[in-house]
């Protein structure tokens, strides 16, 4: 069952334990809910991952290297608010929400494009998904298919964050934090590629000879 | 006080900062001009002093006349002094302003870097900053009802500040000797006179900063704003700070073991997860901050 903004709003204002409490913050205005709407509005944060292309010809997912090459691949910028970080067309970044976000057990979450800016030509993010226990900001995967550049501000609204129910049973457990958990700016992580050695066993096969 | 590169990261020990912040209102509530006049030199002390020196030069055939000689050692001990208060009432002031944070920061620092009884014309010896700190966090805080695990930090420390101050030359045995117990508590009522009130880290705030935030840093949220939607305030960097170091000293075993496996693989990892949640609180409590009063300025219609 998705969260009507009223509920969030419920959500939102409850104190307790924290690890029981849906957080987003710093939540700066209030129309970041919207009556009779179903979500809450998130900000773009000021730190940007930016890829360096010149600077590696190809990222392979199974390679040994795979996460130094990352390290050379992709740059961090800071933009103060009130200034701006300009979005080329066909440019990929990986950028953060202002909010930190942490989600209950029986949460999960959804970040989604708002359509002011999508009709600009902008997505941004393409793994949506933000399971129960989150705690951290959200990684953004901001991209330009638009003809012309975009500037992009943070502070300003730049997706919307839906939230549902998750229906947990008796055999339900707390997870173990995800290598993303308590993530402070846009990062890619090492994370082991589940399935590596059974795609590494049919490339060999596919291998002359 | 200098933060080594290699601890630059460790948001923690930035609570040192708090003693610069002293040296500002040290310099700009004129405290020097109040206090060091309440500060005597022993007459005694000086001559004897310099009897001894005119003895010793005598005995090598080239005597300075003795009245120029206590002048000298006057001016010695005075520069001395002075100098020493002035850090002494820059670390009493940051107390005011930062409470504990400050002490257990220097603490870490002072282990790692600085030898306990080093002296300079211009900078007291640690042992006698950790003396006057732990003073003041008895007189200012229920220390006695702190956590097991800080009640044994602070009286680690309280011991090693106790201990006899050893080297330096004779010009800083006379200084140390003027800056006795009864001029501590000079130092400490002049670095509370000169701290704001309304900034003033008391022992509530710590209480209720332990009690009410260490928990947000437990379960992996950086408490920057607290209160409900739509009533949230910035919680003050002061009690970031102190919520932080009080999960670093008390609870950093919890906090290690509720991490992703590879972050808390080592304690070096862990810590840096904890930095970097503490960095995030301060960043989120000045952008509510920031945010408020841009969106006042936008209202009277200031750019």
């Amino acid at each position: 069952m998705i969260l009507s903004a009223e509920k969030i709003r419920e959500l939102l204002k409850q104190s307790g334990d924290p690890a029981e409490r849906l957080v987003i913050s710093p939540l700066l205005e209030e129309r970041q809910l919207k009556p009779s709407t179903a979500s809450v509005d998130v900000r773009l944060g000021q730190r940007f991952h930016v890829p360096l292309r010149a600077k590696l010809s190809q990222l392979d997912l199974l390679s040994p290297t795979h996460q130094a090459d990352l390290f050379k691949y992709k740059d961090d910028t800071f933009v103060p608010i009130g200034d701006h970080f300009v979005l080329h067309p066909g440019q990929f970044v990986l950028g953060e929400t202002l909010e930190w976000i942490h989600l209950p057990k029986n949460l999960v979450a959804f970040v989604i494009g708002k359509s002011t800016w999508g009709r600009d030509g902008l997505i941004i993010a393409t793994a949506i998904g933000v399971h129960p226990n989150f705690s951290g900001i959200l990684t953004l995967e901001i991209s330009n298919v638009g003809e012309i550049p975009i500037y992009l501000y943070p502070g300003l609204a730049i997706a919307q964050l839906f939230l549902a129910v998750v229906e947990l049973t008796a055999e339900s457990v707390t997870p173990v934090p995800s290598a993303f958990q308590v993530q402070t700016s846009p990062r890619t992580r090492n994370v082991e590629i589940e399935d590596r050695d059974i795609i590494e066993v049919f490339k060999k096969r596919l291998e002359p000879g | 006080m200098n933060i080594p590169a290699v601890e630059s990261g460790q948001i923690l020990i930035h609570a040192v900062l708090a003693h610069e912040l002293g040296h500002a209102l040290y310099d700009k509530e004129e405290v020097a001009k109040g206090l060091l006049p309440k500060i005597k030199l022993s007459e005694d002390l000086v001559k004897n002093l310099a009897k001894a020196m005119y003895e010793n030069q005598l005995k090598q055939g080239n005597p300075t006349p003795e009245l120029r000689l206590r002048k000298q050692v006057t001016q010695e001990i005075a520069g001395r002094v002075n100098g020493w208060v002035k850090e002494l009432c820059s670390d009493a002031i940051g107390i005011r302003l930062f409470g504990p944070a400050l002490f257990f920061a220097a603490g870490h620092l002072l282990t790692s870097f600085i030898h306990m009884d080093k002296t300079t014309e211009t900078h007291p010896p640690p042992r006698l900053r950790v003396r006057l700190m732990i003073r003041m966090l008895k007189q200012l805080y229920s220390v006695e009802k702190w956590r097991a695990e800080l009640q044994s930090f602070s009286r680690d420390w309280d011991e090693v500040s106790g201990g006899q101050i050893s080297g330096g030359n004779a010009y800083d045995q006379v200084a140390l000797e003027t800056i006795n117990d009864a001029a501590l508590d000079l130092i400490a009522e002049a670095g509370s006179l000169a701290t704001p009130a309304a900034k003033r880290y008391t022992t509530e705030k710590f209480d209720n900063d332990v009690g009410k935030l260490a928990p947000f840093f437990l379960n992996h949220i950086p408490p920057g704003e607290i209160g409900p939607y739509g009533r949230g305030v910035a919680v003050e960097l002061a009690s970031i700070i102190n919520a932080g170091w009080h999960v670093y000293l008390c609870d950093f075993e919890t906090f290690r073991k509720s991490l992703h496996p590879k972050d808390g693989d080592t304690r070096f990892t862990a810590a840096t997860k904890l930095h970097e949640l503490v960095l995030k609180a301060l960043e989120i409590s000045e952008m509510k901050t920031a945010w408020e009063e841009a969106r006042r300025d936008s209202k009277r219609g200031k750019n």
